[in-house]
């Protein structure tokens, strides 16, 4: 049954990685369709994931302020992702360090997003996930994160499922779910109590 | 070459006569608006709840497929054992059957094959994914700003929940990235349950694993919810307007 499942899986993941090298990049698409912007959108069978399966997986959780937003192409030029940097406001769970920047200097944390708009060749692309909008700045957020240590950045668990606003001390979920509703107006302290009994 | 869009019925047993009588006058009429008020507004607050078709661009307009027969391309493997099966009767099979008979007087015709179509506006490639999606699945459309016609569309399905999936959890699952396909986009009424609903994932400990294998209290097929918005859309033909079909 093992070396069955190990089979079927060795074939996915070959699979996968020879579709996505076929694929055209986002240079050869904007090329193609120029000078009309590109769009490409994402929308999934969203599945929220809840809390607490998400906090006990988490490297950060973090109640932050964003602080600045760059795009950029990626190495493959498949994807457009988003760097922003996060001025945290209470860290709920991670490192006693800053997670980024020089001793004395500002802690900041830094996570990357699957989309957002840049010029390529001349031509406007954007990269929209339909689930959860691109942040701004000025926006103050809870988020649950996970270390990529490839690149020394975060990102939210899920994808989309990491990720809430804070108005007054109190979350609200940018993923409209009814499973997500019963979040919404915990407060920043709640939260801190969730997180450390899971992180115990 | 294996194909398969045969005629499935998927309407719900509990669809009224008085919903019937709205459906069928908004299938049949031009640019009139149906006079039958009370209906009408019965039905409005239906759709009012969502899913709603997406926009996009500039001018707004509503995403979706061609005007033609578009192909689900399962390359033959085990997803298409797992999703298509050798008589055709599994879960993309039902998927595509039930939008196919919403999609009637549209031009729009769904059609499943196991050989690649290309990755063109009538080809919508499905593949099996390990990376994390954030649900069970995804769709990934690259629409025309000007007409809202998709160019190119794929479906990823989560590695990780697919091959342990049941049959109806699969169907709910194509069915759902295939209302995206045809520009349909999420129902977010906390109360209504319908094929684009984000449901809620259930149990006193709920894993994301369980609710992308189990379809427990899920709505697996496209019901009148998700399909009324149809007839208030320019579905099918940027040409015409929201006015329903037939004009």
């Amino acid at each position: 049954m093992l070396t069955r499942y190990s089979l079927l899986l060795a074939f996915l993941t070959t699979a996968a990685v020879s579709a996505q090298q076929s694929e055209p990049t986002l240079r050869d698409l904007a090329r193609r369709w120029a000078p009309a912007p590109l769009v490409q959108t994402r929308q999934r069978e969203l599945m929220p994931y809840p809390l607490e399966e998400i906090i006990p997986k988490a490297d950060l959780v973090v109640h932050g302020r964003v602080k600045g937003a760059q795009s950029y192409l990626s190495g493959d030029e498949r994807a457009v992702y988003t760097d922003y940097v996060i001025t945290p406001i209470r860290v709920l769970y991670g490192p006693p360090s800053p997670p980024s920047g020089q001793a004395g200097g500002p802690r900041t944390v830094t996570l990357k997003r699957w989309g957002g708009q840049i010029t390529l060749d001349g031509v406007s692309v954007t990269l929209e996930d339909r689930d959860l909008a691109q942040f701004q700045v000025g926006d103050e957020l809870f988020l649950v994160l996970a270390l990529d240590k490839s690149d020394g950045k975060y990102q939210l668990i899920g994808q989309v499922s990491g990720g809430f606003r804070v108005r007054n001390d109190k979350i609200e979920p940018l993923v409209s779910s009814p499973g997500y509703e019963h979040l919404r107006g915990r407060t920043i302290d709640e939260l801190q109590t969730l997180t450390n009994r899971l992180h115990r | 070459m294996r194909m398969t869009s045969g005629p499935q019925s998927f309407f719900p047993s509990l669809l009224g006569n008085t919903v019937l009588a709205f459906f069928t006058e908004a299938l049949s009429t031009s640019c009139n608006t149906p006079t039958v008020s009370s209906v009408v507004t019965r039905n409005f607050n239906v759709v009012a709840c969502e899913p709603k078709w997406n926009l996009t661009g500039n001018p707004l307009v509503q995403e979706h497929l061609q005007a033609t027969t578009i192909t689900l391309y399962i390359p033959a493997g085990p997803l298409y054992d797992t999703l298509v099966g050798p008589n055709s009767n599994l879960a993309a099979a039902s998927a595509v059957a039930a939008w196919n008979q919403a999609l009637v007087g549209t031009g729009v015709t769904l059609q499943i094959s196991d050989q690649n179509c290309g990755s063109g506006p009538a080809c919508i490639p499905v593949s099996s994914t390990t990376n994390d999606l954030g649900g069970c699945a995804q769709y990934t459309g690259i629409p025309d700003v000007t007409t809202g016609e998709m160019r190119s569309s794929a479906i990823q399905l989560q590695a990780a929940y697919w091959p342990n999936a049941s049959q109806d959890r699969l169907t709910r699952t194509i069915a759902h990235e295939l209302a995206h396909a045809l520009g349909l986009g999420h129902n977010k009424c906390a109360l209504t349950n319908s094929l684009m609903s984000v449901p809620k994932v259930p149990g006193d400990f709920p894993t994301v694993y369980a609710a992308c294998t189990d379809a427990t209290g899920m709505t697996t097929l496209p019901n009148l919810t998700d399909i009324l918005p149809l007839v208030q859309s320019t579905y099918g033909n940027h040409n015409r307007t929201v006015c329903g079909y037939g004009s």
